[in-house]
């Protein structure tokens, strides 16, 4: 299913932004208005063109005519009741609308697809990704050289944000990164700024564009260095931050292209936005979803696994110790053997409360001992539920990396509790084989099954044990499938390859 | 050996608990010849010492302790290794028996329990707490030892019956009970796993428990 969506939303992608390129190239897109030369009458003008949104009229008097700077374009100067009117009619500019609605559309199934798709996230984004960039190429094609990296920088924000969260780049190429955007950015604006007084209304909707695409790549940059490193995050304020500033940087580039009417409506966004907390909220979660959830639910459970080792070993390294040795030296004074038995008591509950916070066979026997053991305790929890483990085991003292072999242990913790709490199964089976290089694991019950529509339902709920099972799954690369199992229950199966 | 004071070597890195048993083992007559704090320190002492007895425990600095248990079987004249752990789950006995180990105890075992595994380690007998035995691993029946051990010199179920004196039915028992112990599911495969494992090496079982 996930794999069908993303491939969906990619091949979509490509095949809009193709029909997009063709048709800007192939279609001669009317520029508008049609006039004599100076001192002659505009003749006829097309409704809703650039000419008829900057106030061209048929039958005003045309008194200044020009080449603009992209081929085929012209500057036009009317003059209505001693008013002058004046309008850049570009060619490109005007194709760069025809090929709009099709980004648009790219656009929002890109969007859609990374929203709604939590389960193999990362695919999603690629997909989004692929469809965001393949989305503003044809709008690149047709523009000026300027507007082109505007767009294609513009494209890459949100990718470059995904991609500084998978790849945890370090510390000199992210810095490296702000540095190549500060100076693109800067060159660009002082290139811009040079061609302002030939071209006024096209060079002062570039310029601004310009801005706005430099400061949010270096907000990109400085954020993806922020994000990577763990801070950041979470916060409302940052996500709002972004999408308004994603935000204004759209209109703002809209205007450069098209002009008014839909930056018109981005723009009333943006001030509901800012205006109505409601709507601000529902825009600033919907940011932290797309940008960040995954990358924070695995922050906070590697800090909450590092926290409980950190206090299981404490356990076992301080006060486990000091009373054996306390309980060493009583041994030999006989008549405190009742007091020693308590001190024993107490040994069993600190045993027990580090073992439930990390099972101290992961770190003293390895992986397979470990499976075995959170079988024994799925099982021993008085609903007369069968647990049989069958884990073989290779490689003498080689184990799989230490992260590995905690997320598959927290993975079949979580299949067995779930298999023991919902699918009243009399006998669940775990089964598997553990290499250095290589885990297979599948936890079979025999119980009522799972419905298609109640795991569906659980992922959109984001139903914690479920999505915490997949992330995990995915963090090291391995693959977790769910499936009815045959004759009847539920087969989860787990796959890592080094 | 029985008669003689075992040698007892043990591998702890926490000083309070190697006091304890210095003191404690003392008190019953038992020499500690040496102690250990890191695998690699255990690996000499063993090298160089004649020890009967070592007192293991399984998280060590510098690994864990089913190492020394791997390399105590490749030395000669190996000693008979006690684990002495902070935990202890059927899993734990499991693994260190299959590894070799003689016994299995709790440092907060009573030291008189300590002292009795000790003991009967050093006569080359199994030695788990009561604790653990009750549930845990069994060592091999004399019985089942015999089949295994034919079984691993390539001997036909026939030829097994008739050497250990019991009908081929009994023996085509035994391995299935084998089977399903060490989970395998052929006899191929239960004779590669005894032999890399070193399962015919292991303590067998005597009537006390």
């Amino acid at each position: 299913m996930s794999r069908v969506l993303s491939t969906a939303v990619l091949a979509g992608a490509i095949v809009s932004s193709i029909l997009a390129v063709a048709l800007v190239l192939v279609a001669d897109v009317v520029s508008g208005v049609t006039a004599q030369n100076e001192g002659g009458n505009v003749l006829a003008v097309q409704r809703g063109s650039i000419g008829w949104q900057d106030g061209i009229r048929a039958g005003q008097q045309v008194i200044d005519l020009r080449a603009a700077d992209e081929p085929g374009g012209w500057r036009i100067a009317t003059e209505v009741d001693g008013r002058v009117v004046e309008s850049t009619i570009s060619r490109h500019v005007e194709k760069l609308r025809a090929a709009w609605p099709l980004a648009a559309g790219t656009l929002a199934a890109a969007a859609m697809a990374t929203l709604w798709h939590t389960r193999r996230r990362k695919d999603a984004q690629i997909a989004a990704s692929t469809a965001i960039v393949m989305a503003a190429v044809p709008s690149a094609v047709v523009a000026n050289q300027g507007t082109s990296i505007a767009i294609l920088s513009a494209a890459l924000i949100v990718p470059g944000i995904w991609v500084a969260q998978w790849t945890e780049w370090p510390r000199a190429i992210r810095w490296g990164l702000v540095v190549v955007a500060t100076v693109v950015a800067g060159g660009w604006v002082a290139a811009g700024a040079g061609h302002w007084s030939v071209y006024p209304a096209l060079d002062e909707a570039r310029f601004a564009a310009t801005v706005a695409v430099a400061g949010l790549m270096m907000a990109t940059a400085l954020f993806g260095a922020r994000v990577a490193a763990g801070g950041w995050l979470g916060t409302a304020q940052t996500s709002t931050a972004i999408s308004l500033g994603l935000l204004v940087g759209l209109v703002l580039v809209l205007y450069a292209i098209v002009r008014v009417p839909v930056a018109a409506v981005i723009g009333v966004a943006l001030i509901a936005a800012i205006v109505f907390p409601r709507v601000r909220r529902t825009v600033s979660t919907t940011t932290d979803r797309l940008l960040f959830a995954d990358r924070r639910a695995r922050l906070i459970a590697d800090a909450t696994e590092a926290e409980r080792a950190r206090l299981a070993r404490e356990i076992h390294d301080v006060p486990l110790q000091e009373l054996s040795g306390v309980i060493r030296q009583l041994d030999l004074a006989p008549a405190l053997e009742e007091q020693t038995d308590a001190l024993r008591g107490v040994a069993e509950q600190l045993r027990h409360l580090a073992t439930g916070l990390r099972p101290p066979a992961l770190d003293d026997l390895g992986l397979a001992a470990a499976l075995r053991f959170v079988a024994d305790h799925a099982g021993a929890d008085g609903r007369g539920i069968r647990v049989v483990a069958q884990i073989a085991e290779q490689g003498g003292d080689e184990r799989p990396p230490p992260d590995v072999e905690l997320a598959v242990l927290r993975i079949v913790q979580e299949a067995l509790a779930n298999a023991v709490r919902h699918s009243s199964a009399t006998e669940i089976r775990l089964s598997g084989a553990v290499r250095p290089d290589q885990i297979t694991i599948e936890v079979h019950d025999d119980g009522r099954g799972i419905a298609p529509d109640a795991v569906r339902a659980a992922r959109q709920r984001g139903s914690m044990g479920l999505s915490s099972m997949e992330h995990r799954a995915e963090a090291i690369g391995a693959s977790l499938a769910l499936q009815r199992g045959q004759p009847h229950g539920t087969r989860i199966t787990l796959q890592w390859l080094a | 050996m029985a008669g003689m004071r075992p040698r007892v070597l043990i591998v702890d890195d926490h000083p309070v608990v190697v006091d304890g048993l210095v003191a404690g083992l003392a008190a019953h007559e038992i020499e500690v010849v040496g102690t250990a704090a890191t695998l690699a320190e255990a690996q000499a002492l063993l090298q160089r010492e004649p020890i009967d007895v070592v007192l293991l425990d399984l998280r060590l600095p510098d690994g864990s302790g089913t190492s020394l248990l791997r390399f105590a079987r490749s030395i000669p004249e190996a000693p008979a290794i006690i684990i002495l752990s902070s935990f202890s789950s059927p899993e734990y006995v499991d693994v260190t028996a299959r590894l070799g180990a003689s016994g299995y105890l709790l440092k907060t075992a009573p030291t008189t329990e300590i002292v009795s595994a000790i003991r009967r380690a050093a006569s080359g007998l199994v030695a788990i707490g009561p604790r653990e035995r009750s549930r845990a691993w069994k060592p091999l029946s004399r019985r089942e030892h015999a089949v295994l051990e034919r079984l691993v010199a390539g001997r036909s179920n026939d030829e097994i019956a008739h050497d250990v004196g019991v009908s081929t039915k009994r023996v085509e028992a035994h391995l299935s009970q084998l089977y399903e112990r060490y989970e395998v599911a052929s006899r191929v495969e239960l004779a590669l796993a005894a032999e890399r494992n070193g399962w015919l090496a292991l303590p067998v079982a005597d009537e006390e428990l």
